[in-house]
């Protein structure tokens, strides 16, 4: 009896290891092998010939540390990227709850393709029709100036403003979704209580719905908020010289045949991201955020 | 048959023979294929007179710069490419990287041609590459028309007549030796103090800048849409622009300006040398480089080009003084890794400043 009871629980076990190994393996080689080949190289230097030294060494981290272009760069580009996810917040957040709460089921869905069927677009290609709408000659410029609005005009692209236009543009659909289902998941009959509680529409909002939809929020600004900080093509494209951003500096070290500094400017934004993360998961229950669960 | 006619018989039946095997060879079929690492749109006008000469099927690979070629040969491990385009220095990096072999010159045909400077070997006695296109860089494109009188200089440039309508090229190297140049130094290795002093003309010029871009394809759409009145580009750049219907000049900034060349190397382990001898060989054709020139505005590395020119190409190209200036400019050569990441942090400061 013993001895069946352990053969079956050691089957199932076996069935859990066959189910979790092709993930496992897959999350080895594509995520943990290179991390960690990264975070080795970031010890390592390049000679007179671009070739790698590999001795360990602390050469690359001190070059980090010791001009404030890297840390200030850093700075900056998570001052940006925290623009792009209060952005793309403001605009995601009421968006998703017209959406939700006033558009029929069936324009509903084709409302939310249209909005994340862009998306399916090269970046390259998304970024750059920016340039035909902001720049000096573009359709702003064009439509304000035939209107009579402006005299002369507005020099938009190549600016901070016109980085953060280009950033919210392409995460807002990150932004969306999570803010999306986390709306539709409302159970109407807490809504109702509510109001037949007293609330007006905006305490409902805000001591019930919000409270509800956080997770989605959470969620969205996370997803935002990450890969914002290590963008380089927006700002490459629409920014222009005001457009170096911490991802900018990886791109031309690894460029520059400078692996040990690239993967060391890597590792770097890695952690800040990941103390980010520790810091906010203090305060907010990540894992609920993220997961949509208790 | 006498002595006589015994004799014109032999030398008959030798021309003959001549003759036939050097046709047999122009036409020879080699077959197969060869994988080649060029830039984008530099030699893809070439590719069907060589394929269809040969029989070769010309698989391209391009990249964005020497380094990502060099990456890209190492990433793909030795044996899977056999030419790729080097220039300026970078490949005396390739050959102490061991990436790519010594050419053996008496193979190619087209070589003897060549511009006398083309012709000479490294310092070893060796040649690890043959020119393909040459010409000069560190030089401004401006449109008179905006900037409403002629540029003949960096100090008109930076002037402060044209702040905010100026873009730069986002390349440290670049940067570097077009500001050596503005700051009054040679091209070559620089002194802590040089550096200093390039640091702050950098700082002083960033201001007037309007926006920086990666290629001269970039520049001429900036160009084009009035976001900058003044570039810096290369002689080629120019030219692609200027065929687009752009109405912009070029200057030889007075304070100097620096020489390039770029040409086929043969990779290390090439899996198809023959082949690869006789696309390097069919690059500095005198009908390749009469192409190249039309084409893409490139200067021709081979004088024989210049009698399947225009005469009006031939004169924008400024052929008749090829010989002299070949002899008198200086070319640019690899000045080595610390010379890269001090100009990297140079221009990645100066670019930091005006955030």
């Amino acid at each position: 009896m013993e001895t069946a009871k352990a053969s079956r629980g050691l089957g199932a076990q076996g069935q859990l290891a066959c189910l979790l190994l092709p993930p496992l393996l897959t999350l080895i080689i594509l995520f943990v092998a290179p991390i960690s080949l990264m975070a080795i190289y970031g010890f390592w230097a390049t000679d007179e010939n671009y070739l790698i030294q590999q001795s360990l060494q602390l050469t690359q981290y001190k070059r980090i540390a010791g001009d404030p272009l890297y840390l200030g760069t850093l700075a900056s580009s998570a001052g940006m990227a925290l623009l792009t996810t209060v952005g793309s917040l403001a605009l995601a957040l009421p968006l998703a709850y017209y959406i939700v709460r006033f558009v029929t089921p069936r324009w509903r869905v084709l409302l939310v393709l249209a909005l994340i069927v862009p998306g399916w677009v090269s970046v390259l290609i998304r970024t750059y029709s920016w340039n035909l709408v902001i720049g000096e000659a573009g359709l702003m410029n064009w439509l304000l100036l035939s209107a009579g609005l402006i005299d002369e005009p507005i020099k938009l692209l190549f600016t901070k403003t016109s980085v953060v236009i280009g950033l919210i543009y392409i995460y807002l659909p990150y932004m969306l979704v999570p803010i999306y289902a986390s709306i539709e998941r409302l159970d109407n009959s807490v809504l109702e209580a509510a109001e037949n509680l007293g609330a007006d529409p905006f305490r409902r909002f805000l001591y019930v719905t919000l409270p509800l939809i956080a997770p989605g929020i959470v969620a969205g600004c996370v997803i935002t908020f990450i890969p914002a900080v290590g963008e380089y093509v927006v700002p490459n494209m629409l920014g222009g010289l005001k457009g170096m951003m911490y991802g900018n500096l990886i791109t031309t070290a690894f460029s520059n045949f400078d692996w040990p500094f690239g993967s060391a400017l890597s590792m770097v934004l890695l952690a800040s991201i990941l103390a980010c993360l520790l810091i906010v998961g203090r305060f907010l229950d990540v894992n609920r955020s993220m997961l949509g669960h208790e | 048959m006498n002595r006589r006619q015994l004799l014109a018989a032999t030398a008959a039946v030798i021309t003959i023979g001549l003759t036939a095997s050097a046709s047999w060879a122009a036409d020879k079929k080699i077959g197969g294929e060869i994988n080649v690492l060029s830039w984008g749109n530099y030699i893809d006008f070439a590719l069907p007179a060589f394929e269809e000469k040969y029989g070769v099927k010309v698989n391209i690979d391009y990249y964005a710069d020497e380094k990502e070629a060099m990456n890209k040969i190492r990433a793909a491990g030795l044996g899977t490419y056999d030419v790729v385009f080097l220039g300026v220095g970078y490949e005396e990096v390739a050959r102490k990287q061991q990436l790519i072999d010594v050419l053996d010159v008496s193979k190619l045909e087209n070589f003897k041609d060549m511009y006398a400077p083309f012709q000479k070997p490294k310092t070893d006695g060796t040649h690890v590459h043959v020119t393909y296109s040459w010409g000069a860089n560190g030089l401004i494109a401006y449109d008179p028309a905006k900037t409403g009188g002629p540029i003949k200089s960096w100090a008109d440039v930076y002037s402060g007549k044209f702040r905010g309508r100026i873009g730069k090229i986002d390349k440290a190297n670049e940067q570097a030796y077009r500001t050596v140049f503005q700051a009054g130094f040679k091209y070559g290795e620089l002194s802590d103090e040089q550096w200093q002093a390039i640091a702050k003309t950098l700082e002083t010029d960033m201001p007037h800048v309007r926006t920086v871009y990666q290629h001269y394809d970039e520049m001429a759409q900036l160009l084009a849409a009035g976001e900058i009145w003044i570039a810096d580009t290369d002689d080629g750049g120019f030219r692609q622009a200027k065929a687009k219907g752009l109405n912009i000049e070029l200057v030889y900034p007075e304070e100097g300006f620096i020489a390039w060349y770029d040409g086929p190397c043969l990779v290390s382990q090439a899996p198809h040398p023959e082949a690869a001898y006789a696309f390097i060989d069919h690059m500095i054709s005198p009908e390749v480089q009469a192409q190249l020139a039309k084409e893409l505005g490139y200067a021709p590395a081979n004088p024989k080009a210049a009698a399947l020119m225009d005469p009006a190409l031939k004169a924008s190209l400024g052929l008749d003084q090829a010989e002299a200036n070949l002899s008198r400019v200086e070319f640019q050569r690899s000045l080595g890794a610390a010379y890269e990441t001090k100009a990297t942090d140079v221009w990645q400061k100066a670019k930091a400043q005006v955030q």
